[in-house]
């Protein structure tokens, strides 16, 4: 059995008196495909804040790869958030003034060093080898997205934290945006998406649902992609 | 290959706001520039000013009437002026008590002389009394000049075995002098009799309109008093204008008086530059924080992008600190070279337009000013972008990044 890649038991948190997020608890095992769904005021951002290594819980733990990151300080955060996880958003957020290559680069500056090679084969990987010299402003939505991922994947991070990856895109370009998932997963990373899409979410091998802050669902989809059947109820 | 340093982002970023980064640089620029020209043309008018204590040597001078500021003009900027007195004053006030050494001088303003394009102020030295140029000469000819010689200020074109033509007869540069920041610069020394013969001889000699009673071969233009250790000079200076003022037609000129006048004048002005150069400073400082404080506020997305890539707040803190750095080098360094051309061209301009005798500070004393003002123009930037700093501390990435959705 695949160990866990992230754990996260009884996870609150709070804002005042507002109570973000209630009592979470689930595990992704390394290698799991899981979306984190809920409408909009769920807890969702909220929770992917936690797992992004970017906010801290009130209460409860978090575990990423084995180690206890809910009570780390803000440096040793950015360390994991660096080493462990590739961030994707629906609004890209790419350096501007830097061109496709050079915004993957900067990724592995940060992490280690800057490899101009390795980042344009990084850009092949997702269709964008031919892109490399141009700046975001002259990419498409798509390609956009696509630049994002490579970015996230270029330091092998342990899991990929997706925030509505296909929220800005067309229906072509959510397709090549969702294979690219797909490929992933087939070569064993760990994905977690965060969407309010039921399609998109039907992609994944797991869905966690949020209401008002708390765990309302954890269904094992039977038949990812969306492909047939509606997802089975699994255990927490 | 490429590559990419946190070095080559912060110029990538620089060069992508070509304006912002000039705006930021000229503020440094206009600090370090006054900075320096303040410092060095401050030193350069002390300097000039001690000097001309040091090498006039003299207590008090004596010239006729309504001609102490003639005097003092000639004597500090090199303007050149003639005005005629009785040389009998100089042997007669020689024995009056406390007064220890007196020489003439003649002062000849030349207005044409191959030497120069510009006229030059002839002083004639009497060799037998003189304490005022002949120590200082000292140290450029060991030996009495011959009748047939001048010996030149440094700012006198020609060198020394050359010919100048005075009046019509051609003299040998014998000599050059150091320079003293004074009117000395610009002015050719001969023995006293030699040059009042020249003016005599030449085609001026017959014109020349010299004040009743005065003989023709024993005008000067100026009596220098050196006084006795311990004596009152304004009691002395008193007393001898009282008893020669009306049969010599004089008026007086105490030197500690000049160098006070323009001791203060260059106290006012060096305080001047430098409360303008706080103020500058103060100002650019403050406007550059501003300009960082927006450049945060602009660039809150680019940082919180980076954050969440894996730079650590200190990282982003770096570029920031790094781009002030980098700004502030630019502007410090041409400012600082900008300003050593500057008063290197117009020392002499600077000084003439102060009323005051300049002396070009030396090499150490200018590098030592250049590498403060660029150090003090360095830091302008960082400093203001400490502010800007705190609230880079304040990014919270995660927020920002939705505050975009």
């Amino acid at each position: 059995m695949k160990k866990n890649i992230l754990e996260l038991h009884e996870v609150s948190m709070f804002y005042g008196q507002v109570k973000a997020l209630q009592n979470i608890t689930f595990n992704v095992r390394e290698g799991e495909w899981l979306a984190i769904m809920g409408s909009s005021g769920s807890g969702k951002t909220t929770l992917m804040n936690i797992i992004g290594c970017l906010n801290k819980a009130t209460h409860g733990a978090v575990f990423l790869d084995g180690e206890k990151i809910s009570r780390l300080n803000a440096r040793d955060l950015t360390v994991i958030r660096r080493d462990k996880i590739g961030l994707i958003f629906q609004q890209f957020h790419l350096i501007s003034y830097l061109t496709a290559v050079e915004n993957v680069m900067i990724a592995q500056y940060y992490h280690s060093m800057a490899d101009e090679k390795e980042a344009l084969a990084a850009l092949e990987r997702v269709g964008l080898g031919h892109r490399g010299r141009h700046l975001p402003r002259q990419l498409s939505g798509g390609e956009q997205q696509r630049l994002c991922i490579a970015r996230a994947l270029i330091n092998h991070p342990r899991l990929i934290l997706a925030d509505e990856p296909t929220g800005n895109l067309d229906e072509a370009n959510q397709n090549t945006v969702m294979d690219i998932f797909h490929q992933l997963h087939k070569q064993g990373s760990t994905i977690v998406v965060v969407t309010h899409s039921p399609d998109v979410a039907a992609h994944a091998q797991r869905i966690v649902y949020l209401e008002f802050g708390r765990m309302v669902k954890d269904v094992q989809n039977a038949h990812p992609h969306g492909r047939a059947g509606a997802p089975a109820e699994a255990g927490r | 290959m490429k590559k990419l340093t946190s070095w080559a982002l912060i110029r990538q970023n620089l060069s992508r706001k070509p304006v912002r980064t000039g705006i930021l640089a000229v503020i440094v620029f206009l600090f370090s520039f006054t900075l320096y020209c303040g410092t060095v043309i401050g030193q350069g008018l002390s300097q000039g000013t001690r000097t001309t204590a040091e090498r006039l040597g003299a207590d008090a001078l004596f010239v006729p009437y309504g001609y102490d500021a003639k005097v003092q003009s000639s004597l500090l900027r090199g303007e050149p002026s003639s005005f005629y007195m009785d040389r009998r004053f100089s042997e007669e006030v020689r024995q009056e008590k406390g007064v220890e050494k007196v020489t003439a001088q003649l002062f000849i303003a030349t207005l044409k002389a191959s030497c120069c394009t510009l006229p030059v102020q002839l002083i004639g030295i009497d060799p037998e009394t003189d304490f005022v140029v002949r120590p200082w000469m000292a140290s450029a000819i060991d030996r009495p000049m011959r009748d047939d010689e001048v010996v030149v200020g440094s700012k006198i074109v020609g060198q020394v075995g050359d010919t100048l033509t005075l009046f019509g007869k051609e003299l040998t540069i014998a000599a050059r002098l150091e320079p003293t920041g004074m009117g000395f610069d610009t002015s050719v020394f001969l023995e006293i009799d030699r040059a009042r013969r020249l003016l005599l001889a030449s085609e001026l000699g017959p014109r020349l309109n010299l004040p009743a009673g005065l003989d023709r071969n024993a005008f000067v233009s100026s009596t220098l008093i050196k006084a006795a250790p311990a004596t009152d000079i304004k009691e002395l200076v008193n007393r001898i204008s009282q008893k020669y003022a009306a049969a010599y037609n004089l008026d007086f000129v105490v030197v500690a008086g000049m160098i006070t006048d323009m001791a203060a004048k260059l106290s006012f002005f060096s305080r001047c530059i430098h409360v303008f150069s706080g103020v500058l400073w103060v100002l650019g400082a403050l406007v550059m924080a501003l300009v960082f404080s927006a450049l945060i506020r602009e660039r809150k997305k680019e940082f919180a992008v980076l954050r969440i890539i894996g730079a650590s707040r200190s990282a982003l803190g770096r570029i920031v600190m790094r781009e002030a750095l980098l700004v502030s080098l630019s502007g410090a360094f041409a400012g600082v070279a900008a300003a050593m051309l500057v008063t290197t061209l117009f020392n002499a301009y600077i000084g003439a337009v102060l009323d005051a005798p300049s002396l070009e500070p030396g090499p150490l004393y200018r590098l030592a000013a250049a590498a403060g003002a660029l150090l003090l123009g360095l830091m302008t930037g960082p400093l203001a972008c400490l502010p800007a700093m705190r609230k880079l501390g304040r990014i919270d990435a995660y927020i920002i990044m939705r505050e975009e959705l």
